[in-house]
């Protein structure tokens, strides 16, 4: 258990610092490109191949929170058995796709690791690596589900919403008609 | 069978033209029994996403330049040398003969078989804020640059600042100023429509970028010679056609620029930009692959 | 028969509760079947090479300008200034909402952020006040939706890299169109809510006026350094997402002193998560967008479309109607993603300005995002405002519509659109 939390703190750690690199690059590129009539040319290359990393490890977490957008208002409304026989359904889906995913990049890293990026060198086949660990991610996950429903100790997540952290309302003095409800 | 030939380049292009006579031929010379099917545009995909798909077999074909082919096989940099190719007669003798053979030869380790190499034409200058003529005018423009470290040299030497960029990105950089200019072919400057955004254009022929015509090693091994050699003949008298296709289309594109309203530097100083960027450059490449077939590419100018 | 397996294997896998994303996959794996080129290798180039894009880092830049804005105080104190500026007319928070809405939108790229900041701080103060919540919150839904229109957008990074049109004259494109909205809404607003029985703020006094604009001008400093900056050519559409991050937390940390060094891991995370959910369905799509462009079904639809090819106005009523029913069950991304890949070469086919397109395009899609069964600002409107999903939307209703009619003007007059963009893009 501690293992595993200290687990995702690293990777979340790791994605947080790749994403401030990514930031310094990107932004460096523009301050030097003004005030100093240069560039970092390495900045394009090794940003996106960050970005892909972060893409694909962001899925990961994303996935880890039931995160990743869905339409489940028909699935809500079948009888226990048909929801039980779509969530195996989806979770097989999925872990099929991700079978492709982890091969498929198998494939292209073995082409790609002996294939550098002209500029600063690192081989292209690094960002199909992160679909290598983001497909092994997913594929524990959903392997994870099946166990779960298949042995009824499913529970289903409660629906979250995308909500960034409110911000403090400002003060508009005292209330007028505090118990006011909304017309209804 | 059905095969599939990814391009990059706008179906105004000659790679189009070429792919689709390449198509018909292909389709003749077997009786019908192999159909090519041209996706231009980038439609499946990036330069580098295509090399990799034909690499990987899920595309047939594909085309585009030298320099995305360069980290695959280092020594074919040598041709994005700067001021390397004397006239298009000079590339033909080059890239349709044995130092282009030995050259194509390098991407089977990448499981490539570059059936012939096209081209893509002489890169000149363009910029929005002053005719160039000698290299004095290059001081300071920002210029966008393709990634090869031979051009990123030969700009920086210049005095330029090379800006590498998305080539997808280029057009607004250019309108709105993030870069003052770009060099790349006319027929590109053209169908890409930088002359609305650029003003100034100068023929500095300051390099020549072929592109090797690719398909999977291993499929191509496994073809009876007979289709072997249908596919070799096909590929090499297009390369011949598309050429001279090329060579019509930069006149033609000139002329259309210059109607367009762009101010026409046609021979600016040359002799002054290789005098400071072609040894410099050269010799890195020497250090590290040796003299040999710059030797002989440079010996086999007419 | 292309068709039929494309939207089966699609909307099949999503009825049964499939993520988008894994939707997506299925449904190239489909048409791979179907096409006789199963290859996982065709898969996974795309799900890597979608991602494996410069223009859009633009998302994950914008999501975090986004959080760091609403964290460092700038959302607040734009609704401030709105507040003292609209806040004594009659029915004056909702004019209050409208202005904010619009400035919030030239600073923030994501509908349901800004609208989930502009509920936040405006729902409480609205009831407090006595008004008629659902109501308000249907105003703010609207608002919320101007987002994605205004410059910065990530609606328009996304169509942009997915279709290959200038991010930088979309966002130019959208100024208009966008302030065209507000204008509806104000007007929808003081037809309906005109006689709101409330009570109202005291005008704001010139020198309260002036406290709250020397308060908020560093973060109204931010749509002039997004929008002048492009426009001046001093970076491109990425790089103004990142300055725009930079120039927030710099903000909201030294200026305003709100933002603590200690918060940073977790909002970077939280921008880095959202932007990772868009990012992984834009790298899906990719996949089922190659096989839409291999097996031809632009050409499939062209054909069935037949005679109404030949009318571009006609062809894009059409398309918009189609996106606004899509838009019923299918979220803002997705629907951009599936659609930009079957309509763009109609489009070219029609002869009609990709950019122009565009703009329509983001506006309609946009627009589903204020329709049930899934639209995701009323979901968000309705969990900050406590208030029913059914009452949200047939509250909403007057907005949507005065919103849906821009988009018919639009349609009708192409120069609403042409003529502006043309204009600051220097022509
Ligand atoms: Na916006
Ligand atoms: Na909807």
């Amino acid at each position: 258990m501690v293992l595993r939390r200290w687990l995702l703190a690293s990777v979340e750690n790791l994605l947080v610092a790749g994403f401030a690199v990514m930031i310094a690059m990107v932004f460096g590129n523009v301050v030097l490109r003004y005030g100093f009539g240069s560039g970092i040319t390495i900045s394009e290359e090794v940003s996106r191949m960050i970005f892909v990393w972060l893409t694909f490890g962001g899925a990961f977490l994303v996935a880890r929170e039931n995160g990743h957008l869905g339409v489940q208002a028909l699935v809500n409304k079948m009888p226990p058995l048909g929801r039980l026989v779509s969530r195996v359904t989806v979770e097989l889906a999925s872990l099929f796709c991700m079978g492709l995913l982890i091969t498929g990049c198998w494939a292209q890293a073995g082409l790609n690791m002996a294939n550098p990026a002209p500029v600063s060198g690192i081989p292209l086949g690094v960002t199909y690596l992160a679909g290598i660990a983001c497909g092994l991610g997913i594929a524990g996950l959903n392997l994870q589900r099946l166990f779960l429903l298949l042995t009824g100790r499913w529970v289903e997540p409660e629906p979250d919403l995308p909500l960034p952290a409110p911000p403090p309302a400002p003060n508009l003095g005292p209330a007028q008609n505090p118990d006011r409800r909304p017309d209804l | 069978t059905r095969m599939r030939f990814a391009h990059p380049h706008p179906t105004s292009d000659s790679w189009q033209t070429a792919a689709l006579q390449f198509a018909d031929r292909i389709k003749e010379d077997t009786g019908g029994e192999y159909e090519v099917q041209v996706f231009p545009n980038g439609a499946l995909g990036s330069d580098q996403q295509t090399i990799s798909a034909v690499r990987g077999g899920s595309i047939d074909f594909c085309i585009t330049g030298n320099p995305f082919f360069t980290g695959l096989a280092p020594v074919l940099n040598v041709l994005d040398l700067p001021f390397l190719f004397q006239s298009r007669a000079h590339v033909a003798t080059v890239m349709d003969g044995e130092i282009g053979d030995g050259m194509r030869a390098e991407l089977e380790a990448s499981n490539l078989r570059a059936l012939a190499t096209w081209d893509i034409g002489w890169r000149n200058l363009t910029n929005s804020r002053r005719a160039v003529a000698t290299p004095d005018d290059i001081r300071g423009l920002k210029l966008r640059t393709t990634p090869n470290p031979a051009h990123i040299k030969a700009f920086e030497l210049l005095g330029a600042v090379p800006t590498p960029m998305a080539f997808t990105e280029l057009f607004t950089a250019l309108e709105t100023g993030t870069v003052d200019g770009q060099e790349n072919p006319v027929t590109l400057i053209l169908n890409a429509r930088f002359y609305e955004v650029q003003r100034h254009l100068s023929l500095t022929r300051h390099a020549f970028t072929t592109a090797p015509f690719c398909m999977n090693n291993d499929k191509f091994a496994e073809y009876p010679a007979a289709m072997q050699e249908i596919l070799l003949a096909a590929g090499r008298d297009m390369a011949v056609a598309q050429r001279q296709m090329n060579e019509d289309a930069e006149a033609t594109s000139l002329a259309e620029l210059k109607s367009a309203g762009m101010e026409v530097v046609e021979e600016p100083d040359r002799d002054a930009f290789a005098a400071i960027v072609t040894e410099a450059v050269e010799q890195e490449f020497v250090a590290q692959f040796g003299s040999d077939l710059l030797d002989q590419i440079k010996g086999a100018a007419g | 028969m292309m068709l039929t397996v494309f939207l089966g294997s699609l909307l099949g896998s999503m009825a049964i509760g499939a993520p988008v994303a894994i939707a997506l996959m299925i449904c190239g794996v489909a048409l791979m079947l179907y096409l006789d080129m199963f290859d996982a290798q065709i898969l996974a180039q795309n799900l890597i090479g979608g991602a494996d894009n410069f223009p859009l880092m633009a998302v994950p830049f914008f999501m975090l300008a986004g959080e760091l804005m609403n964290a460092g105080g700038l959302s607040r104190r734009i609704i401030n200034l709105a507040v003292a500026m609209v806040g004594h007319k009659r029915g004056g928070l909702g004019y209050v909402t409208i202005v904010a809405a619009l400035i919030m939108a030239s600073i923030s790229g994501s509908a349901v952020a800004d609208t989930a900041a502009l509920a936040a701080i405006l729902i409480p103060m609205m009831r407090k006040v006595g008004y008629n919540v659902p109501r308000a919150a249907g105003l703010i839904a609207a608002g919320g939706i101007i987002a994605p229109i205004i410059p910065p957008s990530i609606g328009f990074v996304v169509f942009g890299v997915a279709a290959g049109v200038s991010i930088t004259q979309l966002f130019m494109a959208g100024i208009v169109p966008g302030i065209l909205m507000a204008v509806s809404l104000t007007v929808t607003w003081w037809l309906i809510a005109g006689d709101e029985p409330v009570a109202r703020a005291e005008k704001a006094s010139g020198a309260e006026i002036g406290r709250a604009l020397w308060d908020g001008v560093w973060a109204l400093g931010m749509p002039l350094l997004i929008v002048g900056g492009m426009r001046m050519g001093v970076f491109t559409p990425t790089e103004a997402a990142v300055v725009a991050a930079v120039y927030a937390g710099f903000v909201g940390g030294f200026i305003y002193r709100e933002l603590k060094l200690s918060q940073m891991r977790e909002i970077m995370l939280s921008a880095l998560k959202t932007s990772a959910a868009v990012m992984f369905l834009v790298a899906a799509a990719m996949v089922s967008a190659w096989l839409i462009t291999i097996a031809d079904i632009p050409g499939e639809v062209a054909q069935l479309l037949g005679p109404v090819m030949d009318s571009p106005t006609l062809l894009l009523l059409v398309m918009v109607l189609l996106v606004l029913v899509i838009g019923m069950v299918l979220d803002f991304i997705p629907t951009i993603l599936i659609l930009t890949p079957v309509f763009m070469p109609l489009v070219k086919q029609a002869g009609i300005n990709p950019v122009y397109f565009g703009v329509l395009f983001i506006m309609a899609t946009a627009i589903g995002l204020l329709t049930p069964p899934v639209g995701t600002v009323i979901n968000v409107t309705c969990a900050v405002s406590r208030t029913p999903m059914e009452q949200v939307i047939r509250n909403v209703l007057p907005f949507l519509l005065s919103q849906v009619l821009v988009l018919g003007l639009l349609i009708l007059v192409p120069e609403l659109v042409t003529v502006p963009t043309n204009w600051f893009m220097g022509r």
